[in-house]
């Protein structure tokens, strides 16, 4: 276990120190993900703000409040989407047509002219922090425009989830992530091949240490590795752009078979190569040749049936659908969700690992 | 009585085959501590194959390698008294001088201060204490080869292996190695010294065996195998230009106590028994084949002939 652990150190400590693997690991899957949902659409985009109303008061100080925020100064800056009820407010931010609904319900003409607080509130779509920063300041203003003290007039912001169509940002959250967790893993993969290929790997087995300690430290390093980005990634993802990726248990779950399909994959296609370079080439190729048709870079909606189809016949396609399914199915995922991709990736990785641990054991002996 | 005889490696009867081809047949061999013993061999001999085995990365075919008196299989213990200096450069190259020894240190079970000690130790005994906290992939290729030798000797062991240590190296650090090499014998450290160099297998090796083709064709003091070679000599004769070669070749090659003539670049090398007193009736013979002789050298024989006399070929072949 020491052992095992002090390997495990080390390679982390070199995977650390090589800041290309951290550019391509982190930086790059974010920016592409901030330029791709900026790019392509977006909740950010340029048509401003889209906020529904539902007046369900229908008294003259909810239609003032309609048109406190259609007035001049605010034109271009927020489009009004107005509703008679609560249903069509709640089906436009599922669908992505409106960033926030303010529900005015019955009694709001009355409280507002007794000075109390109006029964209001306001529905976000997740991750919509500054629409709902802003919705919820115009309607203190009005409120407070009427007399009422701010303090006093905050109404209750229910986060909504959005199903149906997803943001654009959010499908490139998910498919950078798992694009780039293949690059991430093989710059691990490829030192491990370095490592055969430069003898230091003969020198550890000549060590007094068990090659079962080892053989432990590398993979538990290169689990690390993929761990940590993938949990950077959406950390970063959810704070920046405000993507779901649905409940922790099973999104956890299937992090850890897509770092092991990741590990599998990327250590089959080295183990094809005769060094660590020719290795590199082949993985880089494949990976991006798996990406395009495991649908990473363009969305599965409006494409034939069969794309689909394709997509999940790839390791990285299941992942990346696994946790579209999961983000997806919120708080409702369960494995069961994803019992197809966590199968598929698990069995992908451990295959891919027993074949370049059987080519890699043929290497050592053709070396000595 | 027992513990002062035991050698500190004993290899017997050692065999290894790769499919059908027999990489290492029936080599053995013993090293008492503080003895070097150089293992001579052209590329492709064995040598790296049989060290292999030696320090336990290879499985084998048949045989014995004990390292003081403990079998090689017996778990930890005989690996933890052996120190191993690839051919390549094993190291980090990301990592400094300074990390690299200490994971090595760690792996063979050092930690703490006696560690850090060793670690110094280390790296003063190879002249690196300067850059020790330098990346290793900025040092130049002969300070490389000095820290690989660096971690191979932290954990002072009891038998140290060295593959071709001085491959492509400067001659500072040629000559640092060697010193370093002489030193760790006079410490009572136990030396396989592979290589193909025969200069550095005459300069320190206390006996050398001469592997080829997977067997150890001759094993003994650099002197009892020169010996071996008889009172045959090496004379080379400088021919003048336009001299008929081939028939001054045949000419002498004829001679009796001529065991071997050829010509290469001009000269006509010949091996003879008793050679110098051969040479009147060579230059006589080529005087009647009407070539010149511009230049004449008698050479004392040297392992290089060892391995020319039992092989056929020469060592660099």
């Amino acid at each position: 276990m020491r052992h095992a652990l002090i390997v495990c150190l080390k390679d982390l400590r070199q995977r650390m120190r090589d800041r290309t693997a951290i550019l391509t690991a982190i930086v790059a899957p974010l920016a592409l993900t901030a330029l791709m949902g900026l790019a392509l659409g977006g909740s950010q985009g340029g048509s401003g703000m889209r906020l529904c109303i539902a007046d369900l008061d229908h008294s003259k100080q909810s239609s003032e409040f309609v048109d406190f925020v259609q007035r001049p100064a605010l034109r271009g800056l927020i489009r009004i989407e107005p509703v008679d009820s609560l249903t069509p407010a709640e089906k436009m931010i599922e669908e992505h047509r409106a960033e926030c609904a303010v529900v005015m319900s019955p009694g709001f003409g009355g409280a507002i002219e007794s000075g109390t607080p109006p029964p209001a509130e306001i529905l976000a779509a997740r991750g919509e922090q500054f629409a709902t920063q802003g919705t919820s300041e115009l309607f203190r203003d009005f409120i407070y425009r009427a007399g009422i003290p701010r303090d006093r007039a905050v109404p209750e912001v229910i986060p909504r989830s959005a199903g149906g169509q997803m943001r654009i940002v959010d499908f490139f959250a998910v498919s950078m992530t798992v694009l780039f967790l293949n690059f991430g893993v093989l710059s691990g993969v490829r030192a491990l091949q370095a490592e055969v290929d430069s003898r230091t790997m003969l020198r550890l087995l000549a060590s007094p240490t068990p090659p079962h300690a080892i053989i432990a430290g590398k993979f538990a390093a290169l689990m690390l590795i993929g761990l940590i980005q993938m949990g950077t990634m959406i950390a970063a993802t959810s704070l920046m752009f405000g993507t779901r990726w649905g409940n922790p248990l099973p999104t956890t779950a299937l992090m850890l078979t897509s770092v092991l399909m990741a590990i599998g994959l990327t250590a089959f296609l080295m183990s094809l190569a005769n060094n660590a370079e020719q290795g590199t080439a082949l993985a880089a190729m494949v990976i991006a040749l798996l990406s395009i048709v495991g649908g990473q870079f363009l969305p599965p909606q409006g494409l034939p049936d069969v794309f689909e189809t394709l997509t999940r016949l790839t390791p990285n396609g299941q992942a990346f659908f696994g946790f579209l399914d999961l983000s997806a199915a919120g708080a409702h995922g369960t494995l069961m969700t994803i019992a197809q991709p966590l199968a598929f990736t698990a069995i992908v990785g451990l295959s891919g690992i027993t074949f370049a641990g059987l080519r890699a054991r043929g290497a050592l002996q053709r070396m000595t | 009585m027992a513990e002062q005889t035991r050698p500190a490696l004993l290899v017997s009867g050692l065999r290894k085959s790769f499919g059908t081809r027999v990489a290492v047949d029936s080599v053995g061999f013993t090293i008492a501590a503080g003895e070097i013993y150089g293992l001579l061999g052209p590329n492709g001999a064995g040598k790296t194959t049989s060290i292999s085995m030696i320090a336990g990365i290879l499985a084998r075919d048949a045989g014995e390698i004990a390292i003081d008196g403990i079998g090689i299989d017996a778990g930890p213990a005989p690996r933890a008294l052996i120190g191993i200096v690839p051919q390549a450069i094993a190291l980090y190259l990301d990592l400094t001088a300074r990390e690299n020894l200490d994971f090595w240190g760690r792996m063979y079970d050092l930690s703490g201060v006696p560690l850090q000690d060793a670690i110094a130790g280390a790296l003063d005994a190879v002249g690196l204490t300067p850059r020790a906290d330098d990346i290793v992939g900025t040092y130049s290729g002969g300070m490389q080869r000095r820290l690989n030798l660096a971690c191979g000797i932290l954990h002072q062991p009891r038998l140290l292996i060295l593959d071709e240590p001085t491959v492509g190296v400067d001659p500072q650090s040629r000559s640092a190695i060697f010193d370093l090499v002489e030193r760790l014998r006079d410490g009572g450290t136990a030396i396989l010294y592979t290589t193909h160099y025969m200069e550095e297998a005459e300069r320190l090796c206390a006996r050398i065996g001469i592997i080829d083709s997977g067997r150890l064709i001759a094993e003994g003091t650099r002197d009892e195998l020169v010996a071996s070679l008889g009172h045959d000599a090496r004379i080379e004769i400088g021919l003048g230009r336009g001299d008929s070669v081939e028939r001054a070749e045949r000419l002498v090659g004829a001679l009796e106590g001529v065991r071997s003539a050829t010509v290469e670049n001009g000269h006509l090398h010949v091996v003879a028994d008793h050679g110098a007193l051969r040479l009147p009736a060579m230059l006589t013979v080529l005087l009647d084949a009407g070539a010149v002789a511009e230049s004449v050298r008698v050479v004392e024989p040297n392992l290089e002939d060892v391995f020319l006399r039992m092989t056929g070929r020469a060592l660099r072949d």
